[in-house]
């Protein structure tokens, strides 16, 4: 079965997730429960598990560029260590209940950088082309001004290479370790899944009206809460496995072709082929 | 009536005429060059072989001397990749006169070969750099035309009993090897080959006007 992030185009479906439409488990998503048989509770169990397993199944998707579930797999910070791209199996998910699970490392990063450049035109476009063919894409363009989402394994080169398009200005790389709140959240996810197959069950066997209506009260607040985690969880994985690269290309003329600030007459910076030349 | 609108007329011309006077520099259009843009200090003007012609001026500095602010502009023009290939004497169209500096320039990450004429005059006041600029392959016609755009240019900012004005002509100067390009420039910029070597430089010109 293809998992819910194989099917999703781009990162940007799982932000979208966290939106505030997302979270849909709840009444209005599922309809009346009051005039559902009991098959259909275990129709909207079943659908919930299936859900489940398909987020299970993501990591062990192979599909490049890297999705926010095979970030999972990585086992160190990826911006910064050659071994980034290189894929394990889930070390959570596929740990025996039986063995204490391996927590590695969950780290957003964010990067910033400005690059001067005689054509900012032609640069811009080489922007854009160097982010592609890292499997990343543009999330928004003004002039002169690109917001790159870009895989965290290849930020680095992408950066290393975006330099190359002229000077670079200033650089800064920003990390936010989210391992503690990536593990709250998956345990969260595990205890209220267990608490709402427990309900589902205790649902199966209410023998009136109001002992069901009861139970469907509460596994209708557990599911809401499950799929917020789940949608919070799902935009974490979406900004450790892309990276968020903010590039600011300006235009060099010749009063910048020369940094020299310590120049106490600068004059000849606004002198030259480029101020004087007309095309 | 006609005598208030008499009166007005003189005070705008009397006014305009101080304000000529006072400007750094004046400049007619050589022919073949139309004006694009014209500030006090700062005048553009450009040819249809897209050769520019530029005269900007900046304030001088006590101190400041024909000599120091020659040697100043090749070596950082020299930085910038820009080659010396003449130096030479000139004189304004008031007899003012100033160093003509040639250059060859490749700007970096390109192999367009250019032409870059610097013409600085130095006064008490001021630092008018005329410039003039294009592809290589026109270097020779305008090569030959600075004296003819030199004679369309007045030059302001002496003063009486003027040192500066009177100042000698630096030294033959040369630019040094470019400094490492700027990082990662595709291209570092190369110091050219020689276009059209102008005549052998720091020939003086007669006494100023």
């Amino acid at each position: 079965m293809a998992s819910k992030e194989s099917r999703a185009p781009s990162p940007q479906m799982a932000d979208a997730a966290a939106g505030p439409g997302y979270g849909g488990g709840g009444m209005a998503e599922r309809g009346d429960y009051m005039a559902m048989e009991e098959s259909d509770y275990d129709a909207v169990a079943d659908e919930d598990d299936m859900v489940e397993a398909e987020f299970a199944e993501a990591p062990a998707e192979p599909a490049p560029p890297p999705t926010p579930a095979r970030e999972l797999e990585r086992t160190e910070p990826t911006a910064l260590g050659n071994s980034a791209g290189k894929q394990k199996e889930p070390a959570v998910q596929t740990q025996p209940d039986d063995k204490p699970q391996k927590f590695t490392r969950q780290i957003i990063y964010t990067a910033d950088m400005t690059i001067s450049v005689f054509n900012q035109e032609d640069a811009m476009q080489k922007a854009e082309v160097i982010a592609t063919q890292a499997g990343g894409y543009v999330q928004s363009m003004s002039t002169g001004v690109y917001v790159l989402r870009i895989p965290a394994a290849e930020l680095r080169r992408v950066m290393e290479d975006l330099g190359g398009l002229g000077v670079v200005e200033n650089r800064n790389l920003q990390s936010r370790d989210v391992t503690e709140e990536f593990f709250d959240l998956k345990t969260r996810i595990e205890v209220l899944e267990g608490t709402h197959a427990q309900l589902l069950a205790l649902l199966k066997k209410a023998k009136s009206v109001k002992e069901a209506l009861a139970v469907r009260e509460a596994l209708d607040k557990v599911t809401l809460e499950l799929e917020q985690a789940k949608g919070r969880l799902r935009v974490l994985q979406s900004l450790i496995g892309m990276s968020t690269l903010t590039v600011r290309i300006e235009e060099r003329g010749p009063h910048t072709s020369y940094p020299d600030s310590d120049d106490p007459f600068p004059w000849v910076d606004s002198l030259g082929v480029e101020a004087t030349e007309w095309k | 009536m006609y005598k208030q609108s008499f009166r007005f007329s003189l005070s705008a011309l009397v006014c305009a005429g101080l304000l000529s006077a006072c400007a750094p520099f004046s400049i007619k259009p050589p022919s073949g060059f139309v004006e694009v843009q014209d500030y006090s200090r700062h005048t553009r003007m450009k040819a249809h072989d897209h050769v520019g012609l530029s005269v900007r001026t900046f304030a001088n500095m006590r101190g400041g001397t024909q000599a120091f602010w020659a040697e100043d502009l090749v070596k950082k023009l020299g930085m910038r990749g820009y080659t010396l290939v003449g130096q030479r004497a000139v004189k304004s169209k008031n007899g003012k006169v100033g160093t003509r500096l040639d250059f060859n320039y490749v700007p970096p990450g390109t192999d367009e070969q250019k032409f870059y004429i610097a013409v600085l005059f130095v006064t008490d006041e001021y630092r008018t750099v005329v410039q003039l600029a294009g592809d290589a392959e026109h270097s020779a016609t305008y090569q030959a035309r600075v004296d003819e755009v030199l004679g369309s240019l007045k030059v302001r900012g002496c003063r009486l009993g003027s040192k500066i004005c009177g100042g000698s002509q630096p030294p033959p100067l040369q630019t040094s090897p470019p400094a490492p390009a700027p990082a990662q420039e595709a291209q570092p910029p190369s110091g050219g080959q020689p276009v059209q070597p102008v005549q052998p430089t720091t020939a003086p010109v007669n006494q100023p006007a």
